[in-house]
């Protein structure tokens, strides 16, 4: 397994409320190969930020625990690692770009002075040198007058600018794994197309693995190779990308994409799943889909679904069962 | 910058001219001060000849406008009691009174904010929960029964501090934690609220992100964005513990502004009373304005247009 | 339904409304000291009298600064062998009232200046807002003491100088509540139907301040009855031989160095009672308005 350069087994997290505990996520298993774009999706409350805040040991301590599960990075086990180890990860063989660019800079350092700390931290580089890698990432990422910038505060930038130096920030180190938490959400529609442009390019220059967390089916299509969707916590399903969009099995992947509109059929009306996601303290015994599921039956009200493979492509709904079980 | 100082500054104008007009009126309204220094049986025409010595006899505008063509001067007259000037006699006591309230508000500050900051860290743990219940308490405490309380204990059962007066760092000590007590308390729960305000940001997630320590977390990264509303509050009490030095001042008669104000009070000595009032609401103007300035200086979103 | 039936309906009502009053404030213990402390409090101030031990003003000399637990004395006697506890029990009521009158005084002044300045706004509003601008920018402790000390002693006069040091709080905070209130939808909406500006300001404006109002009341009770104790400690205020836990401590700093107990006890009395009045409206923010800020 050695093109794998993520494996995620089983995970669990536990939650500490102020009514008794929740788990956001529950048994969930995928891997990402190297050089492989894979996207998650899923709603809001789907547990897909929480997987990924995982990864990087970035989890509340006092209220959050991996109750179960694995996750091996280049084929180590990382669950169990320290903040000292965690932090040589964070940064320099994975990084992260975040939803809020707006706030996801602090407001009283320069551009320059952030960007040098993961440098600092992980790299034996003089001031020189330093400036010198910062100013070459900001150009690579497209930001015009990059020597100027380095010395001005993240007031003084757009929104689009201000991803673009989260964006650098991440490339620095030349992470192998690169997360982006919905990287475009805040974003101006044009500006969106921009920023994913430059992500895409990035990543195959940089021959780095991405794991693209969205909630946009029409990014996941314009970027990703493979998807997980996730849903209430769990994983539904997992495929590659034309397999899924031409041949969605689980119910909850089907309403997504029938709620996609399409330039094709103007006239019919957009399609909506019903009902909301359930909260982690109501999920109980069953398919949490169930209660949206227009194709429910009694089974799926009693027991959970397993995981039914065809080929690469899993989905965890009963009515995948092969005949005959 | 120019713009907003002038602005400020013809504030600070009007905040001055404005609580001397308010006090020579509450003080012309509250009765005539020539009863009080002659003896009750005196005869009508020994008050009179007082009052028109003294231009209590004229109408009041014509009292007011001489008086705020003096005041601009920094002509307030002179004590009742003692014939000295009464500006001089306030700005004698000026240097005790900041001496006071410059000590409590820097022991404050190296008290308080290192307190806060590490509350803000160790959130809920006992050391924050015990830290935050004293602060709550120590802002329930009357300052001046705190003063008493610590004469009694330093001063009357050890015997190892002086209870009243000025004049050398012993003297110094009591008063000092009397008045920093209220700023302790406030300034710890404020660091503390405005830590944690800081800590839950977006972009304390990223540096946590690009592999900050957690020691650098705090001490660089978080304590400089708390350090903005820090700084504003801390400009703003030093204001606060020149106030509340008047009772502290009276608790162990120190020689400054506040005992001074007071004994004039008391004996309706007004012409002191309107100097002390004169030069404290300009000190407090003026300190307003430096918060201002200072907020503005350490807040990039401001200073770099 | 018949009359009774009507009258039964609004007591469940109420007794569900009290009910789910104490369910809140069981959830909170700081809630739960300070509303305790609240109800002791107002029991004193209205029964003082008959659960004091001794009478407050009888001062039999002899009987001079006897320390505490001698002679039936559980806290001891002052100079002129007043029995302390007796004073304090019976103090808690100017403090009480001190502290009620003022929130009360204080409270109408600045929601009165506060909503003229929020609700109309234009020159009348920056007129307003400087004179809060030029009251706050004087320290609240000096200001109380000038006023009282020109205006003159005694308990109505004390009420009047912390209010009209204290009116300028009420009067930003509601100001701003106004402001943020005339943005909202439902406002538009009434304007937009053609509804009187007057009526407008009674019908949606006013009923929607009053918790904010009632909170800020609460948090700022503690403060008076602090500032009305330093004002009486320095010989101004409420005036002996009338108890009041201020002038207690003044009259019991001279013996601070024989006798500690005619200063130690009135001091703890206001503490407990600025706690209390804190913690409850501490709880009464967090529970009703989480968003107001005391400062």
């Amino acid at each position: 397994m050695t093109d794998v350069l993520l494996e995620i087994k089983n995970l669990g997290i536990e939650f500490k409320t102020g009514e008794g505990t929740v788990q956001p996520i529950r048994g969930v298993d995928f891997f990402l190969k190297k050089g492989e774009t894979l996207g998650v999706v899923g709603e809001s409350g789907s547990g897909k930020s929480v997987t990924s805040l995982t990864v990087l040991g970035l989890l509340p301590e006092k209220t959050s625990k991996i109750v179960s599960g694995s996750i091996h990075f280049e084929d180590e086990e990382i669950t169990h690692y320290s903040d000292r180890q965690y932090r040589k990860l964070r940064g320099n063989d994975i990084s992260m770009i975040f939803q809020e660019p707006m706030t996801s800079l602090n407001p009283v350092f320069t551009i320059g002075e952030q960007l040098s700390e993961p440098l600092k931290r992980h790299k034996k580089m003089s001031k020189k040198q330093r400036e010198k890698a910062i100013v070459d990432v900001l150009k690579q990422v497209g930001i015009p007058r990059a020597e100027q910038i380095i010395d001005e505060y993240p007031h003084q930038l757009s929104g689009g600018m201000r991803q673009r130096v989260m964006i650098s920030l991440a490339l620095l180190c030349e992470p192998k794994l690169l997360i982006c938490d919905e990287p475009t959400t805040a974003l101006d529609v044009t500006i969106q197309a921009q920023i994913l442009k430059l992500m895409k390019q990035v990543k195959q220059d940089k021959d780095m693995s991405m794991l693209f967390i969205t909630h946009d089916l029409g990014v996941v299509a314009e970027m990703c190779d493979r998807v997980v969707v996730m849903y209430a916590g769990e994983i539904v399903e997992v495929a590659e990308i034309n397999e899924l969009f031409d041949n969605p099995l689980h119910p909850y992947t089907k309403g997504l994409l029938a709620s996609l509109p399409t330039n094709n059929d103007r006239k019919s009306k957009l399609y909506s799943i019903k009902g909301q996601v359930p909260r982690p303290n109501e999920i109980g015994e069953g398919c949490a889909f169930a209660n949206r599921c227009p194709f429910a039956f009694d089974k799926c009200y009693a027991k959970t679904p397993p995981a039914f493979s065809e080929g690469d492509h899993l989905s965890k709904c009963w009515l995948q069962q092969p005949e005959g079980r | 910058m120019l713009d907003f100082i002038v602005k400020r500054l013809l504030q600070v104008i009007i905040v001055v001219f404005l609580a001397l007009t308010v006090v020579f009126f509450l003080i012309r309204l509250s009765g005539d001060p020539t009863t009080l220094f002659l003896p009750p049986d005196a005869p009508r025409e020994q008050i009179e000849e007082y009052r028109e010595q003294l231009g209590f006899n004229r109408p009041l505008y014509v009292q007011y406008g001489e008086f705020m063509i003096n005041a601009v001067q920094g002509d307030f007259g002179q004590s009742l009691r003692s014939g000295e000037d009464a500006l001089g006699l306030v700005m004698q006591r000026m240097p005790a009174t900041f001496q006071l309230a410059f000590a409590a508000l820097i022991v404050s500050m190296l008290i308080a904010i290192p307190l806060g900051v590490l509350s803000a860290y160790k959130r809920n743990t006992l050391f924050d929960r015990v830290g935050v219940g004293l602060s709550v308490v120590g802002q329930a405490i009357p300052n001046f029964w705190f003063g008493l309380i610590l004469i009694f204990i330093f001063a009357a059962q050890l015997q190892i501090l002086p209870s009243s007066g000025g004049g050398s760092i012993s003297h110094m000590i009591l008063p000092v934690i009397t008045l920093a007590l209220y700023s302790i308390s406030r300034f710890v729960r404020f660091t503390r609220s405005a830590m944690l305000d800081v800590l839950n940001q977006d972009y304390i997630r990223t540096s946590k992100a690009a592999g900050a320590t957690t020691s650098s977390l705090i001490m660089k990264y978080a304590l400089k964005n708390s350090l903005i509303p820090i700084i504003t509050l801390v400009a703003l009490d030093l204001g606060v513990l020149l106030g509340g030095a008047v009772v502290t001042e009276v608790v162990f008669s120190w020689p400054g502004v506040g005992r001074l104000l007071h004994q004039s009070l008391l004996n309706r000595d007004f012409p002191i009373v309107l100097a002390g009032v004169f030069i404290i609401a300009i000190i407090y103007a003026v300190i307003n304005f430096i918060a201002d300035v200072l907020y503005a200086y350490v807040n990039p979103q401001i200073r770099v247009k | 339904m018949n009359a009774t039936e009507v009258m039964d309906d609004q007591i469940n009502k109420k007794t569900s409304k009290v009910k789910n009053f104490f369910r809140k404030l069981s959830r909170s213990w700081t809630g739960m000291l300070g509303f305790g402390i609240i109800v002791l409090l107002l029991f004193l101030s209205i029964f003082g009298e008959w659960i004091a031990p001794y009478d407050p003003m009888d001062a039999p000399l002899s009987k001079g600064l006897l320390p505490p637990m001698t002679d039936g004395h559980i806290l001891g006697t002052d100079q002129l062998g007043r029995d302390i506890l007796s004073r304090i029990i019976v103090g808690a009521r100017v403090s009480v009232i001190i502290g009620v009158a003022t929130a009360v005084l204080a409270g109408l002044i600045g929601t009165i200046v506060g909503v003229i300045a929020g609700y109309f706004r234009g020159w009348v509003d920056v007129v307003l807002m400087r004179i809060v601008d030029v009251t706050l920018s004087f320290p609240f402790i000096l200001l109380v003491l000038v006023i009282n000390a020109i205006i003159g002693t005694g308990l109505t006069n004390i009420i009047i100088s912390l209010a009209v040091a204290g009116w300028v709080i009420f009067a930003r905070v509601i100001r701003s509540e106004v402001l943020a209130l005339r943005e909202k939808e439902f406002i538009t909406a009434a304007i937009a139907t053609g509804v009187s500006k007057f009526e407008i300001l009674v019908r949606h404006i006013l009923p929607n301040i009053f918790t904010p109002i009632i909170i800020l009341a609460s948090l700022q009770i503690g403060t008076y009855i602090i500032a009305e104790a330093s004002v009486s400690f320095l010989g101004f205020g409420v005036q002996p031989p009338e108890p009041a836990w201020g002038n207690m401590l003044n009259e019991g700093k001279d013996y601070i160095f024989s006798s500690w107990w005619l200063i130690t006890f009135p001091g703890i009395a206001i503490i407990i009672t600025a706690l209390g009045v804190n913690f409850f409206g501490d709880w009464l923010r967090d529970t009703l308005d989480p968003d107001l800020k005391g400062e």
